[in-house]
């Protein structure tokens, strides 16, 4: 007889009712004879009913009533018949469920561009040739959801990011009533609360902040939404202070793939072997995130990747989509912190799951438990908070991951800041010009300002993971942000010195920062002239090349300081030694023929620095005067060249990972060409020429008299190279200090990272990215008495058990306020500190409760001399145990910190709430017994301007990442043909032109807070601005003023001064300004008190403001008392009227200080055909298209098109008209339509278009009938003081530039984009009438572009020059509009213009021309400044 | 629950007599050829500029996507062949069917006529999902027929006549400026209305009827072409104060509605698809096809090394996970 019980496999699976769940055991029988009963013996466990099993061979699901308590194994027989069967059945915990979460995210830029991702596509070509097709469906994607959500009731999913919601129901307004009849269901969740998925890692925080306002404004006032949740699946780590501003803007949770591991996370493969273990992470996935300001908000991560639920769409059958959903199922168990788990289903750009609501209706069939749900993030987040209050508190960093990010594209990133900088001071300078009614504030261009630098901080931009083509389209957004941003301030700052009295020509110095400083200014002055202080004395300057520099000192706070302009001769730079080093010196040659090259020395008060130009011109000393103390402990400023691969060997992939293979050369290896210094009133310079690989360089080291930094610039002169990464390092090693970063509107500590590793050995270098500065210092320490002090940087707090964690929250908040982020996690679980899984180390653990409380203190004293548990059973409730060895010979490429002796740890048995206490001034004072730990209480570190990535080696090296050269995909990529690269043939990504490269060094006794370094950082990246007054002139300002100060200068810092309110980001039609929104953080990370005062500002009536600027509560106490690193909002508003209402402080509205329409009219409304970015100046609050985009009638016959009006205003109706433009002859029914919509209303019409008709063969030849070619019809309306319009393009006949019909699209993978050197006509010819531009200094030319229209009707449109950060200057006007008639030419000139001091060098401009919906680019062109 | 996991691509790559193989289907070798002329195609057609970097790794990504594009035709072909099906001629999926649809499977339907074929018989049978339901279309304000016209002053607005007015079909009164909705409002239908000033210009309107209630019940943005073969062009309505919409004879480009797979250019232009039966017929079907496909290949393919599906994550290649 055939043994019939094959296996028995205990399951957490339940069917029953919710009542009496019961557990099902899974038998396998084979063929029997005949049916019979099965019987099971175990204790606590009994089969739930009588089972028979059939004669057939067949898996059984037996429900069995189990007593047992959860987790309990009870060993048990089954019985059948005379076989019996021995089986284990752990009893299981009923009441999970799963929430499947249908979504796609859309990258409007990365490798494709915006028009191809988001387009209708109603005109262009499937031919590959206008545009590859691959990905270019958001908006089928979005009506994809929609509908089957409509027709399906089970169907629930997620839409997001403002780049395609605003462009979708603009052109579709209909489905604005299906969404919120789907919101109403609770079946759409709005989700994200951001503008797009931002890199906030890379920009400052008030881009950050915008993204929260546009993100919440669109989809909560205009779209109706209820944003709750933050939804960051894509981005390449985070900003630690990103949760606090979730919650100071409303949002309350938040989710997200990457951050506290690397990038697929701990099931997947990264690097090698995948891991296939959530229970790596030290947490569950649920777990509060906090930041250093001490708020957060409950977040999920997602432990197998935000694509965990996507592959089980191509399963074959219902039943293997459900097993494979089961098997998430249990491998996301292991970390969930309730009985609730988040699968996502979908991932980028996808459609709805094939399964996703079969699977929701047959396993709710099949099982009582675990549940598996179509549900939204809200859903999921609700259930979790219902059976949980408290969680797990994190501090951690959620960095680094895609370390290439940092640096790719790294004129971008400088870009971002300069725009961001122009932005904040446009901000501060008009808000105070409209309190003195000299204008509007410039809401309309500082709408489009934050809007373009969110767009630019979606995380395949500011990233350098772009395409070449994408990051053209991108360069020109950040311009256009710079350009409005500087427009702005400047009128602003016009208006403020035009009420300035002076009696005599003066230049008036402005600082924005809310604490008085020094600094560099450079102004245009003509020769024989200098400046002098108020008494007559004249400033120490130096005059070169038709500018003058000087050091203005104390200048003061948010306000200026004015300059005579006097009659003198400012001495010029001086040499005071000059080597060229290209002729060997005979005389001085030494045995082996190289010349010999004495070190060269220049000083200031404060420094005297030693470069040696036979080592390429690196510093062998930096002596700091001041303390006797010599800086460097090897070769500073040295460049060093690393080599890469195209793309990683393990891993794949490109651009987003630095990907070394370990060779590099240093500029210290080859002797410099020259060397020189300089000599002048304000100070001494050291200038080198070089070469390091294929990179000719520059490098000026400028010590001014009286300032305490050492300015450095890195020009790189020129370079050839492909796959480089370029860094310059400074060892400056400071004993037991540890790396710690500014991270915008905190500092917090940061691992060593390994820069010289091979990737293809050790992927992981642990490049950070800084916001401003980093360097080696003590953010927190222990102080361990006579046994030393140890800085703390990253930590492991850890807790008993898993249920101890939230009573760690104090203690984390208190650690992450002073700077130390620290991951909780508990005794029995995973440790952190595994390169393999976890993004970044830890240097230390604290472990909460002795041996007798904590298993893992228990085995730390079990591991160390037993004179550590002696002395805490002498009542030390804090006793500090060093490592076993050094931390630099544990922090080793894929270092593995999991041992408990590989870190010092605190061991803490008192009182929690004690260390919180001790930790006010940064530092815990521990006991230890034995060994002892240092640290040299100092800080060297370097400032920064735009240039993020840094990595501090574990021999104390700092290293600055520069640029780098990237040719792995998607670097090259051109989707447009025909194919544009640089002018020497290369990808832009390979960054072939001049780049300058600013950096400072400072350094002293103390720690960070003690230099001051976020004040000093601001003053780094902030210039102060100046203007001249060129005749004397009255005013009731005065020559010296603040117009704000803020106590304690330095340590409570200004994140931004604007007029409160955001009008566009609401759909409101500009209201009246309500009064000023401040906000101010607190850098020392202690907590200040702090105090704001101003001859301006309504201070008397602040309310505290949450970041979407809604007041709050009054403040009543005379002072704002700041907790550590915490970032507070307040609103200043006055009641001046009588009304009671609260009062108007700005004056009624005056005309705006900044542009308020866009340059080139008409408006083209589908603004991302054209790469735009953002929707145009004032965010087209009326939006109008016509379609279709193409009409070929046959024979000229009349046709039909449809135009659409949609309002996103939330406040008022708008009244306008539109109007048909139309080729003359034609005729359209209606031609013209008088409109009202209301708030947030659409309206459709059609209009019938009847082309020219044919005339009687007897007329002439040009009256024959409508001409073939391309016609083009436009409907119009006017809006905000611009016209916008929308076209269809009609083509009559066979022209050339139809779309080609043929083999569909989707045959190919565009991915790899075009090549192609040639583009079927458009109807519009872009050429440039040079390839290259030469220029000397003080010179201006134009570049001319020829447009010729080869179509039978006007056409009208808007060329752009893109070039790179540092050549804007050059391009004073870039963006024009131009109209060309049939068959006409004309000429689109671009001023260019050289300044008298502008360096030698070289870049390109490239032309964007964009006309109904085409973008067409010309080729680069080589501009080049010779000396 | 049998279950199976999708084999290792473990298929011979290559069979004697055939050479080289690009996989198998149902124990067939396709020809590694079939791939390469179609590569070679690609590399010589008009789509040469977009193609990868010969030899790099999305290169080989192409091919293996391609591959899947060729395995899934050569199946239908295979099932058109023992059916005895005729080829099908449609237009091509794109916008939200070819999404629904994915990519490989609307590649093999629109460039393969056996693959239409088998799309028509595999689907000829079916039905919506009972959970599946048609929504109610969204309700709308009364319309009207209007003609109306604004005058940049009084005195061209006071030589207005009925015959110079815009005729704006059939709409709602509040589209309309408050000023000259106002006063129509306040006047019985016919009348000549104006001139009324707003900060737009002078208006004069009319209007000449009520629609008829078959008219008002037109879903919001029913497409052109609907409105043009529609009910909505009723004979109660005097042809010629229709207005464009309500042309009785169409002289649109669009195709007429249909239940032809909806083209993207109609996908797109028409937001607002039509809910009836029909469409969700098509939905249906498009998701009936697309998982029998996924059935019959992991039934009938037999993937070779070197040509897996290109996500599927053992292979060396899959390098973006998402």
């Amino acid at each position: 007889m055939p043994c019939r019980l094959l296996s028995a496999e205990s399951t957490d699976l339940f069917v029953g009712s919710r009542d009496m769940p019961r557990q099902v055991l899974r038998v396998s029988v084979a063929q029997g004879e005949h049916e019979s009963p099965l019987e099971l013996r175990g204790e606590g466990v009994r089969l739930a009913e009588l089972v028979t099993v059939p004669a057939a061979a067949a898996v059984l699901e037996v429900p069995l009533a189990v007593s047992a308590p959860p987790g309990s194994a009870v060993p048990c027989v089954i019985m059948l018949g005379e076989e019996s069967l021995e089986v284990t059945v752990t009893a299981e915990e009923p009441g999970w469920t799963m929430y499947m979460v249908s979504h796609f995210h859309y990258d409007p830029v990365w490798w494709n561009t915006q028009a191809a991702y988001t387009s209708p596509w109603a005109l262009l070509s499937g031919d590959g040739t206008t545009r590859p097709l691959w990905e270019r469906n958001a908006f089928a994607l979005v009506e994809a959801h929609i509908e089957l959500a409509l027709r399906d009731p089970d169907y629930r999913f997620v839409l997001a990011e403002v780049d395609y919601l605003k462009p979708f129901f603009d052109t579709h307004p209909e489905r604005r009533a299906d969404l919120r009849a789907l919101m109403a269901e609770g079946r759409v969740e709005l989700i994200g609360g951001t503008y797009n998925e931002p890199n906030t890692n890379l920009t400052g925080a008030e881009t950050t902040i915008r993204n929260l306002v546009y993100g919440i404004g669109y989809q909560r006032d205009i779209l109706g939404g209820d944003p709750r949740t933050a939804w960051q699946l894509d981005v390449f780590g985070h900003d630690p202070q990103f949760p606090g501003y979730l919650a100071a803007a409303g949002l309350t949770g938040s989710a997200w793939a990457r951050g506290p591991f690397h990038q697929w996370g701990p099931i997947s493969k990264n690097f090698k072997q995948a891991k296939n273990d959530a229970a790596l992470m030290q947490f569950p996935s649920e777990f509060e995130w906090i930041s250093p300001s001490g708020q957060g908000v409950l977040t999920h991560y997602m432990p197998a990747h935000y694509s965990a639920g996507w592959r089980m769409d191509s399963s074959p059958s219902l039943d293997e989509a459900c097993q494979a959903v089961y098997d998430l199922y249990r491998s996301l168990k292991p970390v969930a912190a309730t009985k609730n788990i988040l699968l996502p289903v979908g991932t980028d750009y996808t459609p709805p799951n094939k399964w996703v609501t079969d699977i929701h209706r047959t396993w709710a069939s099949r099982y009582v438990w675990p549940r598996f749900v179509c549900a939204t993030p809200r859903d999921f987040l609700d259930a979790v908070r219902a059976d949980m209050s408290s969680f797990s508190p994190q501090t951690r960093d959620m960095n680094p991951i895609y370390t290439g990010k940092d640096v790719s594209y790294i004129d971008t990133k400088q870009a971002q800041r300069a725009a961001e900088v122009a932005a904040l001071d446009a901000e501060r300078l008009s808000t105070f010009a409209t309190l003195l009614g000299l204008g509007g504030y410039p809401h309309t261009a500082l709408d489009k300002v934050w809007r373009q630098l969110a767009y630019g901080a979606h995380h395949d931009a500011i990233t350098g993971s772009e395409s070449d083509q994408v990051y053209i389209d991108l360069l020109a957004g950040w311009r256009e942000a710079y350009d409005l941003a500087t427009t702005a301030r400047d009128n602003a700052l016009a208006a403020l010195t035009g009420r300035i009295g002076v009696d005599t020509p003066s230049v008036v110095v402005t600082n924005t920062l809310p604490f008085a400083r020094d600094g560099l200014v450079r102004v245009p002055l003509p020769t024989g002239h200098t400046l002098a202080d108020p008494s007559g004395t004249e400033v120490p300057a130096v005059w070169e090349q038709g500018t003058l520099t000087f050091l203005a000192r104390d200048v003061p706070s948010m306000g200026w300081r004015t300059y005579q302009i006097a009659n003198g001769s400012p001495a010029p730079w001086r040499p005071a030694r000059a080597d060229d080093l290209t002729t060997p010196r005979a005389a001085a040659g030494t045995a082996d023929g190289a010349p010999a090259i004495d070190p060269i020395t220049i000083q200031s008060d404060r420094w005297q620095v030693t470069a040696d130009p036979s080592r390429g011109g690196t510093l062998t000393s930096i002596l700091d005067r001041s303390s006797g103390r010599e800086l460097l402990t090897g070769l500073g400023n040295e460049l060093r060249l690393y080599d890469e691969y195209p793309q990683h060997p393990d891993m794949g992939e490109g651009p987003w990972h630095l990907i070394p293979t370990g060779r590099v050369v240093g500029s210290a290896d080859a002797q410099a060409v020259t060397a020189r210094t300089d000599t002048s009133p304000i100070g001494q310079r050291l200038i080198v020429t070089g070469q390091v690989g294929e990179i000719a360089y520059e490098q000026t080291l400028t010590l001014l008299h009286g300032s305490g930094r050492i300015d450095f610039t890195t020009r790189v002169l020129d370079h050839t190279g492909a796959d480089r990464l370029l860094r310059v390092r400074f060892p400056a090693r400071v004993e037991g200090a540890l790396p710690v970063s500014d991270v915008s509107g905190a500092v917090v500590g940061r691992g060593f990272a390994l820069p010289d590793v091979d990737s293809a050995e050790h992927p992981w270098t642990l490049d950070n990215p800084a916001n401003t500065w980093f360097g080696l210092s003590a953010t927190a320490k222990a102080d361990l008495g006579e046994a030393g002090a140890r800085a703390l940087g990253v930590a492991e707090v850890v807790v008993p058990t898993l249920a101890d964690a939230p009573e760690a929250r104090d203690l984390v908040v208190a650690l992450a306020r002073v700077g130390v982020t620290a991951t909780t996690s508990s005794a029995p679980g995973t440790r952190y500190g595994w390169l393999d899984v976890d993004s970044n180390l830890p240097d230390v653990r604290i472990v909460l409760g002795g041996p007798d409380t904590n298993p893992l203190a228990a085995e730390i004293l079990s591991r160390a001399d037993p004179v550590y548990l002696d002395t805490l059973k002498s009542g030390a409730s804090r006793v500090w145990i060093p490592a076993e060895r050094p931390l630099a010979a544990v922090w080793q490429p894929s270092a593995d910190l999991r041992d408990v002796r590989a870190l010092p740890a605190l061991i803490v048995t008192g009182p929690v709430a004690d260390l919180v206490t001790d930790l006010k001034d940064a530092t815990i004072e521990a006991v230890c017994p034995l060994g002892t730990e240092s640290l040299d209480n100092r800080t060297v570190a370097l400032l920064a301007y735009g240039l993020p990535g840094f990595a501090v080696d574990p021999s104390g090296a700092l290293h600055l990442s520069l640029m780098r050269s990237c040719t792995g995909w998607p670097s090259g990529i051109w989707l447009d043909p025909p194919h544009r690269t640089t002018p020497d043939g290369s990808g832009f990504q390979l960054q072939h032109w001049t780049h300058e490269f600013s950096y400072s060094l400072v350094a002293g006794e103390g720690d960070w807070r003690a230099q001051q370094l976020p004040a000093k950082a601001q003053e780094h990246i902030t210039p102060l601005l100046h203007r001249t007054i060129t005749t004397p002139q009255p005013g009731d300002l005065p020559q010296t003023h603040s117009l704000l100060t803020l106590t304690p200068a330095g340590d409570v810092l200004l994140g931004t001064l604007k007029a409160t309110g955001n009008p566009h980001a609401h759909g409101h039609t500009t209201g009246p300004d309500q009064g000023v929104t401040i906000r101010l953080v607190e850098s020392t990370g202690l907590g200040s008190t702090a105090e704001i005062s101003s001859p301006l500002l309504p201070l008397h009536s602040l309310t505290h403001s949450n970041l979407l600027e809604h007041p709050g509560t009054p403040v009543t106490a005379p002072n704002l008392h700041l907790t550590g690193s915490e970032i507070a909002t307040y609103l200043a508003t006055t009641s001046r009227d009588t009304t009671g209402e609260p009062g108007t402080v700005l004056p009624q509205p005056k005309p705006e200080l900044g542009p308020t329409t866009e340059q080139a009219q008409p408006v083209f409304t589908r603004y991302w055909l054209h790469n735009k970015g953002p929707a145009p100046l004032g965010y087209l609050p009326i939006s109008l298209t016509i379609s279709p985009g193409l009409v070929t009638p046959p024979d000229g016959e009349p046709f039909d098109v449809d135009v659409v009006l949609s309002s996103h205003l939330t406040d008022e109706p708008h009244e306008g008209l539109v109007s048909l433009r139309l080729p003359e002859g034609w005729t359209a029914a209606p031609a013209q339509r008088a409109f009202r919509l209301p708030p947030g209303g659409h309206l459709r019409f059609p209009v019938t278009v009847t082309p020219r008709p044919a005339q009687p063969p007897s007329a002439t030849p040009a009256d024959d009938g409508p001409a073939t070619g391309l016609h083009f019809i436009s409907a119009r309306t006017s809006v905000g003081g611009q016209l916008i319009e929308d076209v269809t393009t009609v083509a009559l006949g066979s022209t050339p530039e139809l779309p080609v019909q043929g083999a569909p699209p989707a045959t190919i993978r565009a991915d790899r984009g075009t090549k192609s050197a040639e583009a079927r006509p458009t109807g519009l010819s872009v050429s440039p009438l040079t390839d290259a531009l030469t220029l000397r200094p003080g010179t201006s030319t134009s570049l001319v572009l020829r447009l010729t229209n080869t179509t039978s009707d006007e056409i009208r449109g808007e060329s752009q020059l893109a070039s790179p950060w540092g050549t804007w200057h050059l391009l004073p006007e870039v963006i024009q509009g131009f109209a060309v008639a049939a068959g006409e030419t004309v000429d689109v000139a671009f001023p260019v213009e050289v300044p008298e001091d502008a360096p030698a060098g070289h870049a390109w401009a490239l032309a964007k021309v964009m006309w109904f919906g085409r973008c067409q680019y010309s080729p680069a062109i080589r501009l080049e400044v010779t000396r | 629950m049998t279950v199976r996991v999708r084999p290792p691509a473990a298929g011979p790559p290559s069979a004697p007599g055939v050479g080289a193989v690009a996989g198998w289907v149902d124990g067939r070798p396709i020809p590694r050829e079939r791939l390469q002329r179609r590569i070679a195609d690609l590399r010589n057609g008009p789509f040469r500029a977009t193609l990868p970097v010969p030899g790099s790794s999305e290169d080989r990504q192409l091919a293996r996507w391609l591959t899947q594009v060729i395995l899934t035709e050569a199946l239908c072909e295979a099932v058109a062949s023992e059916l005895e099906l005729d080829p099908v001629e449609a237009e091509p999926f794109e916008g939200v069917a070819a999404v629904e649809l994915g990519s490989i499977n609307t590649a093999a339907y629109n460039g393969n006529p056996w693959v239409r074929a088998v799309f028509k018989h595999v689907t000829a049978a079916t039905e919506a999902p009972p959970e599946w339901r048609s929504p109610a279309p969204a309700g709308r304000s009364p319309q009207h027929l209007i003609r109306h016209r604004l005058f940049p002053d009084r005195s061209s607005a006071h030589q207005a006549t009925p015959d110079t007015l815009d005729p704006l079909g059939p709409a709602s009164l509040d589209s309309l400026p408050a000023a000259i909705a106002d006063a129509l409002q306040r006047h019985p239908h016919g009348t000549l209305v104006g001139p009324v000033q707003d900060t737009l210009g002078w208006h004069v309107a009319i209007v000449t009827a009520a629609t008829t209630a078959t008219a008002t019940q037109l879903p919001p943005d029913t497409a052109p072409a609907e409105r043009l073969n529609g009910h909505a062009a009723s004979a109660t309505i005097d042809p010629k104060e229709r207005g464009a919409a309500l042309r009785p004879e169409p002289r649109s480009p669009l195709p007429p509605a249909c239940d032809a797979p909806t083209s993207a250019e109609q996908a797109t232009t028409h937001p607002q698809s039509d809910r009836s039966g029909a469409t969700l017929l098509d939905a249906a079907r498009r998701r009936a096809f697309a998982r029998w496909l996924d059935d019959m290949r992991a039934q009938k393919v037999e993937l070779v090394p070197g040509l897996e599906h290109p996500g599927d994550p053992r292979q060396p290649d899959n390098h973006h996970k998402h």
